[in-house]
């Protein structure tokens, strides 16, 4: 048997480099968008407001569509690795047989139970609670295959419940290798990060194209509504994906040093810059948005100070260690490391201006909130400044351990930028409820006007889904390179010709290659969609007259 | 606020985002340092190979 195949001249590892990652990018959005559908469905029939109804209905719409691209797309990808890489296939398929016929079960069970949930909308309307329940199953199904597929792909990784030879002895080993809990937690939430940026971006698209004011309204609220789940999801996303570097470290040295040191890198540099991205698109996006609520101005002077300090984070953030510099450049400076830079681009400066970007956006958002409100409890001044306090105290402690770790070791400064995680979820748990409340049945001065947005915090809502998927592309080329030359970390090798990590810049040729295919499948979801909704519309129209 | 709102094509709209933003990051990720990792060649010893040869092969790896 060949241990690789290469198809009309171009390299295997190239065509299942694309299928895979427009496969995971199409599941991570099909994941993602039954969740909310589900959450904004319970919301409407709790609150017996048709509007969340329709806009459940209408991301619905999207998951049939982008199912089945999502399923031809797995297909192609599943009969590349068995065409491209028959060896590799044939002993990953001896070790996880069984979990792939359990595979095939959840993906026939997903398929019926998301029919089921958009079909019946309007038929079981009156029987909501069975609607939801078949909306749970239909999470179920989708998280599960996604644990499923994780297995495989963290095994690849850090291989447990086989011996050095290969051989398999336990499966579920296997499947719970270090690096599966870490992966599931960390997906879940990107999933629904990604999910809303995408939606935020059809509601934008949509929002720029209306034909009329309630149009425009519609889709800046249903824009809202995507951009409010990708800022809760991506907030708590870089802990979760802090757990899973931490295990890879515990796992094998060697490969985290490759991701984070080695050979990749100057990669952070280029995540750092995406992720400054979507945080400052984000924070924009609310920004701008407060000029359609009445009392916000009021907090508009907070803007500039926030906007500040999230520039300056941003800025430390993607400040390289060393330099790219000429022998000449580098004699001038003096040194191997630039002074200033030496300073910022380590590791304890990075970890502290995350965590208080991640804070300042919170800050964004609870100013956001507030916009029309007036506090109503007694005690709303006391309240608001032990709020102030615990953000003002963690602040200046992330600061605090952010410079004493220059000054330790190590081991020690890893320790610390765990408390420095530790304090800002402190900051979500306690001040989330504290600022519920305080503005407890508050005194609403202002009403939202739905649709008066700005085209350009449209575009910024396009801009930051565009960066979401870019990342997504970027991240799973890091996470497959730490393997460097094995399919199956030091258990199987990869002998083709293309077995070498590419550099950064080949790479990001391919991820952008991904990324317009990608968008131009999402247009067809989207058009789909609309054509859906514009068909059942005149059918309502020829029905009423 | 009186904004005044143009209908755009979302097709235009769109692939112009999606083409601009991907353009930005390619650019970024081609003008910083580019590191190759290649798989070190395979190690042969037999039982043939003079001392000369085994020395050669001991300086390379």
């Amino acid at each position: 048997m060949p241990d690789h195949i290469t198809l009309f001249g171009i390299s295997s590892r190239e065509i299942l480099w694309v299928f895979a990652q427009l496969h995971l990018n199409l599941a991570a959005f099909v994941i993602a968008v039954p969740t909310f559908a589900l959450i904004v469905e319970i919301i409407g029939f709790k609150t017996r407001d048709k509007r969340y109804d329709k806009l459940a209905k209408d991301f619905a719409r999207l998951i049939t569509i982008s199912l089945s691209l999502t399923s031809i797309l797995g297909a192609i990808f599943l009969f590349s690795i068995i065409a491209l890489y028959p060896k590799f296939f044939s002993y990953f398929s001896q070790v996880f047989s069984g979990t792939m016929i359990f595979y095939a079960m959840l993906f026939f069970g997903e398929f019926i139970s998301a029919y089921l949930y958009y079909y019946g909308w309007d038929r079981l309307k009156d029987k909501k609670l069975l609607h939801i329940f078949i909306g749970f199953f239909l999470n179920i199904f989708g998280i599960a295959i996604m644990f499923v597929a994780n297995a495989w792909v963290t095994f690849m990784m850090m291989p447990s419940g086989v011996k050095e030879t290969g051989e398999l002895y336990s499966l579920w080993s296997a499947i719970n290798n270090p690096g599966w809990w870490p992966l599931n937690v960390h997906r879940l939430i990107a999933n629904l990060a990604f999910g809303g940026a995408i939606v935020a971006a059809y509601a934008a698209s949509n929002f720029l194209s209306a034909e009329n004011e309630n149009e425009r309204a519609y889709y800046d609220w249903m824009g809202y509504v995507g951009n409010f789940i990708a800022v809760s999801a991506i907030i708590p996303l870089p802990f979760a994906g802090y757990w899973f570097g931490l295990e890879i470290y515990k796992y094998d040295q060697q490969m985290g040093i490759t991701l984070m040191g080695g050979v990749l890198s100057w990669l952070w540099i280029l995540q750092a810059i995406i992720i400054g991205v979507i945080f400052l698109g984000i924070n924009y996006y609310l920004w701008v948005g407060m000029e359609r609520i009445k009392g916000a101005e009021r907090y508009r002077k907070y803007v500039p100070a926030l906007l500040l300090i999230m520039t300056i984070c941003f800025i430390i953030w993607f400040t390289p260690h060393s330099l790219v510099a000429s022998l000449e450049e580098a004699r001038k400076i003096g040194a191997t490391f630039h002074p200033l830079l030496s300073v910022l681009g380590i590791m304890t400066a990075k970890n502290t201006v995350v965590n208080i970007m991640i804070l300042s956006t919170f800050l964004s958002f609870i100013i956001y909130r507030r916009s029309s409100k007036i506090p109503n409890t007694s005690w709303a001044r006391f309240g608001n400044f032990i709020f102030f306090s615990i953000i003002a105290v963690v602040a200046g402690y992330i600061i605090y351990l952010g410079i004493k770790g220059y000054y330790v070791e190590t081991t020690v400064r890893i320790n610390y930028s765990m408390y420095q995680v530790l304090s800002v979820l402190f900051v979500f748990i306690v001040c989330t409820p504290l600022d519920i409340a305080i503005y407890h049945k508050s005194k609403v001065i202002g009403s939202i006007k739905w649709g008066r947005m700005p085209p350009r915090s449209q575009y910024m809502l396009i801009v930051i889904a565009v960066s979401f998927t870019w990342l997504m592309g970027l991240m799973g080329f890091a996470r497959s390179s730490s393997r460097l030359n094995w399919h199956v970390y030091k258990i199987m090798e990869d002998t083709s010709p293309s077995a070498f990590v590419p550099s950064l810049g080949y790479a990001a040729k391919v991820v952008s290659l991904i990324t317009i295919i990608f968008f131009i499948m999402i247009g067809f979801i989207f058009f789909i969609a609309n054509t859906l909704e514009q068909r059942q519309e005149e059918k309502l129209k020829f029905i009423q007259e | 606020m009186a904004e005044k709102y143009k209908k755009k094509n979302p097709v235009f709209v769109f692939g112009l985002t999606v083409l601009l933003v991907s353009l930005l990051y390619t650019l970024i990720a081609n003008s910083i340092p580019q590191i190759e990792f290649r798989p070190p060649e395979k190690v042969k010893i037999t039982p043939d190979m003079s001392q000369m040869d085994l020395a050669r092969m001991g300086k390379r790896y």
